[in-house]
């Protein structure tokens, strides 16, 4: 797989621009091929810059001298640029791994969406769709959130892109979306508000996100909603039951991790049919407890809701 | 159960103004029989609702009628007579242009508009407001109307999504969800489609269809070797009524 370092085209690109870029390039390809094909095929080039080229590199003069993997990426740009053949994808997952460190290659270094170009827009939406749900790739997910929020902040669509970021099932992810209501864009803020519009708060910030998110970070499962189901979706949501229980969960599931025992079973069977509120007030209460004395929180969990709720009561004035 | 905050619920009265199996009657007689208590402030809320909720099914069905394309954002497409596309595949209402000129646009010229189902359901929120209101309350109502899907809705209008819901009645949104939706055609991640009664839906893009059938379409957008099939969430997708029935009201 290619380099990271920067080739000569891209910074001609930063320079000149995407015109100027590929004003360079043709004279070159008509003065001197063979500097034109080292330049192009730099270790370091970045895929934006390749996108740019892809009609002068696609000339007989070039044909079948574009390094392999640059070569193929153009293939795969050009199979995902419009009508795409659903079996495409499970081409891709049979594929394996070399198809998914190019489309992970592509992604990387091609975050730079180079125009308000809907080709390549969606060019990058499917890869990002790709590499999540086809190749289980999270390492993406820090790039995945600067392309929704950069996409977001220029007006574009980000649907598909915050889709994917979700679809990734991972709690972990959750602070590069919080770490944006820092940020001194209102856009940003306002988008992170909205992405994580499962969080309970009245006036949302960084600090009372993470802590939220870590109060609650075994308990959390994913619930498939999304931008197109709600303005506002409840991506995750706490299981309750199992805050209570103190057993974290499945991300997918909201099931405890561990199997329950019978017992188990029937004590969260009676604690879904308390009140809301008291279910709540309840899981917060076990959680902290759990954490803060282990030998006292086993003495608590057998009492009856009832004993418990009082207990609570008397000791933090959690039910006033 | 019903209530009304300013006097007794006659449930035989309130019935009898709606012939038997009509959609009217028929939400008011499973409101009645519910176990959950629904408040209102009077009568005349109820049937704003009742009225609206048979709006809203009435307005699919125009949709569904009038054949308004199905297109994904990117493709979108509206009357720049009376929107502005915008490059995420939204429409906002034009200056000078009056909105409810605007929204009575896209129920007489469907075939000028194209987009995905949520924003369609919106469109359909809009002109049942609109049916009920007329043009001049409506206009002073909603003098600003962005069309993109659940994104950036009036504030009057209300739209929220609801869980476990105690009762669902015509006029509600549902989702269908596709977990093992096709990465490469995310536009089948779900479909929003409005409740018309009886065991039938309207679903932009898959049309007027029984449950079954909108998840078999999602079931054939999914990736080979799918595990999962789609599914009918515990969601309702609504308006405020109430806000919109006191606006009404208090600019009587």
């Amino acid at each position: 797989m290619p380099a990271s370092s920067l080739g000569l085209l891209d910074n001609i690109r930063y320079s000149n621009g995407i015109q100027g870029l590929i004003n360079y390039y043709r004279e070159l390809l008509r003065c001197d091929l063979q500097k034109a094909l080292d330049l192009i095929n730099d270790p370091g080039l970045r895929f934006c810059t390749l996108y740019v080229l892809k009609s002068e590199v696609s000339g007989s003069e070039t044909r079948g001298k574009l390094e392999p993997s640059y070569s193929t990426a153009l293939e795969l740009a050009g199979k995902l640029s419009g009508e795409v053949s659903p079996r495409f994808e499970k081409e891709v997952r049979a594929a394996g791994g070399n198809t998914a460190a190019l489309l992970e290659w592509m992604f990387r270094t091609g975050l730079e969406e180079i125009e308000p170009d809907s080709e390549y827009e969606l060019i990058m939406e499917r890869i990002a769709c790709l590499l999540v749900k086809s190749c289980n790739n999270r390492s993406i997910l820090p790039e995945l959130a600067e392309l929704i929020f950069f996409r977001h902040r220029r007006g574009a669509l980000i649907h598909e892109l915050a889709w994917a970021f979700f679809e990734a099932r991972c709690v972990e992810s959750l602070p590069l979306i919080a770490y944006r209501l820092d940020s001194p864009d209102i856009r940003d803020v306002r988008l992170a508000i909205k992405l994580l519009g499962f969080i309970p708060a009245d006036s949302m910030t960084y600090d009372k996100a993470m802590s939220w998110i870590s109060g609650n970070r075994p308990f959390l499962y994913y619930t498939g909603e999304s931008l197109h189901l709600d303005g506002r979706p409840q991506h995750y949501r706490v299981s309750l039951a199992a805050k209570y229980m103190c057993l974290p969960v499945s991300p997918d599931t909201g099931e405890p991790a561990v199997p329950l025992r019978d017992t188990g079973q029937e004590l969260l069977v009676s604690f879904s049919k308390l009140s809301d509120s008291l279910q709540q007030k309840l899981a917060d209460f076990s959680w902290y407890l759990y954490r803060q004395d282990n030998y006292e929180w086993n003495r608590w969990i057998r009492l009856s809701f009832k004993e418990q709720a009082e207990r609570l009561n008397q000791m933090t004035g959690w039910l006033s | 159960m019903i209530k009304l905050a300013d006097g007794e619920f006659d449930p035989k009265k309130a019935l009898e103004q709606y012939p038997e199996g009509s959609i009217e009657y028929d939400i008011l007689s499973r409101m009645i029989k519910s176990d959950h208590l629904y408040n209102y402030s009077s009568q005349d809320e109820l049937d704003f609702e009742i009225t609206m909720r048979k709006n809203i099914v009435d307005s699919s069905i125009a949709v569904y009628r009038g054949r308004l394309a199905f297109r994904t954002f990117r493709e979108s497409k509206c009357n720049e007579d009376y929107w502005v596309r915008r490059p995420d595949g939204g429409f906002v209402l034009k200056r000078d242009v009056k909105p409810a000129d605007a929204i009575n646009d896209i129920f007489r010229n469907p075939r000028k508009y194209g987009t995905e189902c949520a924003t369609v359901m919106v469109m359909i929120f809009y002109k049942s407001v609109l049916d009920i209101y007329g043009d001049k309350l409506f206009n002073n109502a909603f003098s600003e109307i962005t069309l993109m899907n659940w994104q950036e809705l009036d504030d009057l209008m209300g739209v929220a999504t609801q869980r476990k819901v105690p009762d669902y009645f015509e006029g509600d949104c549902r989702y269908f969800r596709n977990p093992d939706v096709n990465p490469l055609t995310p536009e089948w991640q779900g479909e929003n489609a409005i409740f018309l009664g009886g065991r039938k839906y309207f679903g932009h893009g898959i049309g007027i269809a029984t449950p079954l059938m909108i998840i078999e379409s999602l079931n054939s957008n999914r990736i080979e070797d799918a595990e999962a099939s789609a599914y009918l969430m515990d969601t309702a997708t609504r308006p405020d009524f109430r806000s919109l029935y006191l606006y009404q009201k208090h600019s009587a």
